[in-house]
């Protein structure tokens, strides 16, 4: 058994996240028995889940788990079929598609929130006092059962939430009280689990007895793959191994690793602590091993694996950029459409398309601004997150700002479709996976302005076009299904 | 069913939980079942009603209701019981504040567990801290054994919410503490998850007792007796489904008893008398006072009066005391040492007799109220020595076995202000003890009739009172006749007759009701 650790599965997920649906994805076609578990509570876990088309049986989240509530079968909740609801003596008054209330004698005394993406479906309740004051509220897990109730101090913050099983008995309690003088959880507490009830002082403390009752059960192979977890992961009990992967790059500074190791990463890096260390590239592994004059037991295996196109593109009449990933302040998306204003002056048919989330509002709110300023408003889009985005199809090129990448997992996908790569020259990125007149360029001097010049050159040049398309795809074929299933079956043997 | 309303059923029973104790019995011996509505959590209710000789069969507590705890088989729960999830923890007994003292190996405190001393180290409560010393909560057990209410802190260490859960560890009802517009912390709501899975908010206890009292009358036709009136007598006049009411007064309903045509209406009784005419039935336990709450209130429903106190079987079954028999010169007395017994007067009667009749005693059977620093005591005892009785009257303490004492006594004597029946009389005249009252209302002037079982003199005139047990001592024949009268006259509190007016009633409850309410 392979055992994935992680902290959740979120509706927008990071990079470490699809690179652990791969792994289990590849380890199940590999004949190896894989789980990830993951530590968050998520009540709409099942739901992204299927989202993700992830096999439900390789996930193991561990609120479920002491929930009683794993491989639940989902049941339609509607709100209005809820037994709570004393119609008798209340009314429910629908607001709108996602609000309802519940009126006793006229009075407000709770709303209904529909479950997200339903149609009247339970999502959660709150409940008010006389004078407004939320008392309680509970939130319905995705498949239709009472999963967690909260209640909250006098000032408004969380004081307890209570996880239920199915049945309705409570299974863990939170409890929120002060710690270094704010409000914060400070004891959780596991109830009559087989049997006997146990408290922890924190939530890692939690996680840690779950990896081991897992591994108890069923002794595997773990993979850190979050260094918020790696404490957890070290305190397992008898793991047949325990193996740390790195996802970013660990340096305080990129371009000076000799700075040191960010301290997130000194537990992961430290010798002795796992049985080896995985790194996405040779060139990261490397510079630990030299810089650090370490010890360290390394392996290398990538990120991720991608589906090569059949057929090179050629350069196209409407020609399409594009960049894919976290649309966020450290992806450098203003030098991005500063670039493309400067290529877009040379030629008005140009277009760029940008999809991803945001990282917040006020980022947003700034690169709307700047569209509008550098008037491309008819020459830009951003597109929504997309689980698997489709616009790699009519992509001509792929620009990318940022300063730094572990791996560069959004240019690999390009070029697995053809798609040839602009890119400031960074570490790890540079020789390793964007190559100069091979499957696209580095832009050592970092500057919009020429990275619209490379670009541009590039665009021109139909015949190169062509050659570095086909470049892109032999490239990518690197880090095919193969390549990926090779370098992992070297790393973790079950 | 039949159900009497009241709080619980302490150690420390007042004249209603005697009452209430007395109608268990009387129900039982003639097979009619019936139910004690205790509205009031606590956590030892089935251990003092047992105790008072009310089964679970009997008693029928909200909080049990909802906490699917009617039925539950003690269990011992001590220290060395609790789960507190951790490790390697260290006892401490501190036997003076009866708790243990948990720790963890590092000293860090875990919990408080307080028990019960004169129970074996039953748990009472544990004081939960987490692992950064905070105390945040505090888990009550009921005395049978398992967590009942949970009290959960704030971080500034008030109770912030609480929590009732059923033996199986589900939380059914809980209350929440809030700050209000004056900036005050005070309990804003509950909420409750019934048995039928509803929820359910309340602004206050007021509400979710007279929810609890229309789920128990779902299907109708229950007989409510209400003891004790301010517990639901709104919520008796707001019931959905049919059943017949009794407001039932244990007090006099006026404010001064002696003045009940005029003086402020009995604050408890008030909102119950100013809607009388939506209860089915209002029963007192003597007539006189039936017949000054017509005269006063003029009520449309049915009055009944039914006596609140019952002469065992056992007591009519013993042989009569004749009076050569007794201690010549006995007086006693059976009250509360407190202001409206009025036991000063007494005393004041007793110096007045001793003038004549030298062999006169007064003993004084009770606890002392101890209001005002133990003041009424203090001058009753002032009283004794200012009239240099202090080898006559006797301050005996509380006694509850008083048949030898009462076999032994000639008069009873009652100076009170106030009564609402007074079952000691009763007691008395039964032991063949003639009363010597003042014109008390209500129940002495009832109990006690001129020149059949005693006398009763005029209200406040402690001399009369002394003439009157003079004369008695003075004429041993008058004496014998009186207390054969109260022997016989104590036939009026047999459980026979006493189940035959409430026969009347539940005739009346049939008849309103249209059918059986003996379910």
């Amino acid at each position: 058994m392979i055992y994935l650790t992680g902290e959740n599965v979120f509706t927008f997920n990071s990079g470490t996240e699809f690179s652990q649906f791969e792994r289990l994805d590849l380890f199940k076609r590999q004949g190896k028995t894989a789980k990830l578990l993951l530590r968050n509570y998520n009540r709409l876990l099942a739901k992204d889940i299927a989202t993700h088309k992830l096999d439900p049986t390789t996930v193991l989240n561990m609120y479920d788990y002491f929930q009683e509530a794993v491989g639940l079968q989902r049941k339609k909740c509607p709100l209005r079929l809820l037994k709570s609801m004393a119609l008798k003596d209340h009314h429910i008054v629908g607001i709108d598609n996602n609000t309802s209330e519940l009126r006793y004698q006229g009075n407000l005394i709770g709303k209904i929130a529909v479950m997200p993406e339903t149609v009247g479906l339970v999502g959660d309740i709150t409940y008010f006092d006389r004078m407004g004051h939320t008392i309680f509220k509970e939130y319905w897990d995705w498949r239709g059962f009472r999963s967690m109730v909260e209640t909250y101090h006098p000032d408004g913050s969380i004081a307890t939430q209570q996880f239920l099983k199915p049945t309705g008995e409570i299974a863990l309690e939170i409890t929120h009280m002060y710690l270094d003088g704010k409000i914060l959880p400070t004891s959780y507490k596991l109830i009559a689990y087989r049997g006997k009830d146990y408290v922890f002082d924190t939530q890692d403390q939690l996680y840690t007895f779950f990896l081991n009752e897992i591994n108890a059960l069923e002794p595997g192979v773990f993979i850190s793959d979050r260094r918020t977890l790696d404490n957890c992961v070290l305190n397992v009990i008898n793991a047949k191994q325990k193996l740390a992967y790195i996802h970013s790059v660990p340096f305080v500074d990129d371009k000076k690793p000799q700075k040191g190791i960010l301290p997130a990463y000194r537990t992961a890096l430290t010798v002795g602590n796992f049985d080896q260390v995985i790194f996405p590239t040779k060139a990261e592994a490397n510079t630990v091993l030299q810089v650090f004059e370490s010890k360290l037991n390394v392996a290398v295996a990538p990120d991720s694996w991608v589906k090569v196109a059949t057929s090179p593109k050629v350069l196209p009449k409407q020609k399409v950029l594009i960049y894919v990933g976290r649309i966020a302040e450290d992806k450098n998306i203003t030098d991005l459409l500063k670039c493309f204003k400067a290529m877009y002056l040379q030629d008005a048919t140009l277009r760029f398309k940008l999809q991803g989330y945001f990282s917040n509002t006020d980022y947003q709110t700034k690169l709307q601004q700047l569209v509008s300023e550098l008037h491309l408003q008819d020459a830009v889009e951003f597109l929504p997150y997309q689980n698997e985005p489709k616009l790699y199809q009519d992509a001509t090129l792929f620009l990318n700002a940022s300063p730094s990448e572990g791996f560069g997992m959004n240019m690999l996908e390009s070029m697995a479709h053809g798609v040839p790569i602009v890119t400031y020259a960074i570490d790890y990125t540079e020789n390793n996976l964007v190559k100069n007149d091979i499957n696209g360029y580095n832009v050592k001097n970092k500057t919009p302005k020429l990275l619209a010049k490379k670009a541009l050159e590039l665009l021109g040049d139909s015949e190169n076009y062509h050659k570095l398309s086909k470049g892109a795809l032999k490239t990518a074929t690197k880090y095919d299904a193969k390549a990926f299933s090779a370098a992992w079956d070297l790393v973790v043997s079950e | 069913m039949i159900y009497f309303i009241n709080f619980g059923m302490p150690d420390h029973k007042s004249g209603i939980e005697h009452a209430e104790l007395k109608r268990i019995k009387l129900f039982e011996k003639y097979q009619t079942p019936c139910q004690l509505v205790v509205r009031d959590w606590n956590r030892t209710l089935h251990m003092t009603a047992n105790a008072a000789g009310v089964d679970d069969e009997h008693l029928l507590s909200m909080f049990d209701y909802f906490q699917e705890a009617s039925h539950v088989l003690p269990k011992r729960v001590t220290v060395s019981d609790l789960d507190l999830g951790l490790k390697n923890l260290v006892i401490t007994e501190e036997s003076d504040r009866s708790r243990y003292l948990v720790t963890r190996p590092n000293k860090k405190l875990v919990a408080r567990v307080n028990y019960d001393n004169s129970q074996a180290k039953q748990v009472i409560s544990t004081e939960l801290f987490d692992g950064y010393n905070n105390l945040y909560r505090v888990d009550l057990y009921d005395a049978r054994g398992f967590c009942s209410l949970r009290q959960w802190y704030t971080p500034d260490n008030k109770i912030g919410s609480e929590e009732w859960l059923t033996p199986t560890g589900k939380s059914v009802l809980r209350t929440f503490y809030k700050y209000d517009l004056q900036n005050k912390l005070v309990k804003t709501s509950w909420i409750l998850r019934d048995k039928n899975h509803e929820v359910h908010t309340f602004d206050n206890l007021d509400q979710l007792f007279e929810y609890f009292l229309n789920r128990i009358n779902e299907k109708g036709n229950n007989v409510f007796v209400l003891d004790r009136s301010l517990l639901a007598d709104g919520a008796l006049t707001r019931l959905k489904r049919p059943a017949y009411t009794v407001m039932h007064l244990h007090n006099s309903q006026a404010g001064d008893a002696q003045d009940p045509m005029n003086s402020i209406v009995n604050n408890n009784y008030e909102y119950a008398l100013a809607n009388l005419d939506r209860y089915s039935a209002v029963v007192s336990a003597t007539k006189r006072q039936t017949a000054d709450v017509i005269k006063r209130f003029d009520p449309k429903c049915k009055m009944f009066t039914i006596p609140v106190g019952i002469v065992s079987d056992e007591t009519f079954n013993a042989k009569p005391v004749l009076e050569k028999d007794r201690t010549f010169g006995k007086v006693i007395a059976v009250a509360r040492i407190a202001h409206e017994k009025r036991l000063d007067d007494l005393v004041k009667a007793i110096a007045i007799v001793k003038q004549e009749i030298p062999e006169v005693t007064l003993d004084i059977y009770g606890y002392a109220d101890p209001s005002n620093d133990y003041g009424e005591k203090r001058k009753v005892i002032e009283t004794i020595a200012k009239m240099g009785l202090d080898d006559s009257v006797k301050l005996k303490g509380y006694k509850s076995e008083l048949a030898p004492v009462l076999d032994k006594a000639q008069i009873f004597g009652l100076t009170s202000r106030m009564e609402g029946f007074n079952l000691a009389i009763m007691e008395a005249i039964s032991h063949g003890v003639v009363g010597v009252t003042y014109d008390v209302n209500y129940g002495p002037n009832d109990i006690v009739i001129n020149e059949q079982n005693g006398a009763v003199v005029s209200y406040g005139d402690y001399r009369a009172l002394a003439q009157a047990m003079i004369k008695l001592f003075k004429d041993p024949k008058l004496m014998q006749q009186m207390s054969t009268g109260a022997y016989t006259s104590s036939k009026r509190y047999s459980s026979e007759n006493v189940w035959r007016a409430w026969q009347a009633l539940f005739d009346d409850a049939k008849q309103t009701l249209k059918g059986d309410v003996f379910k």
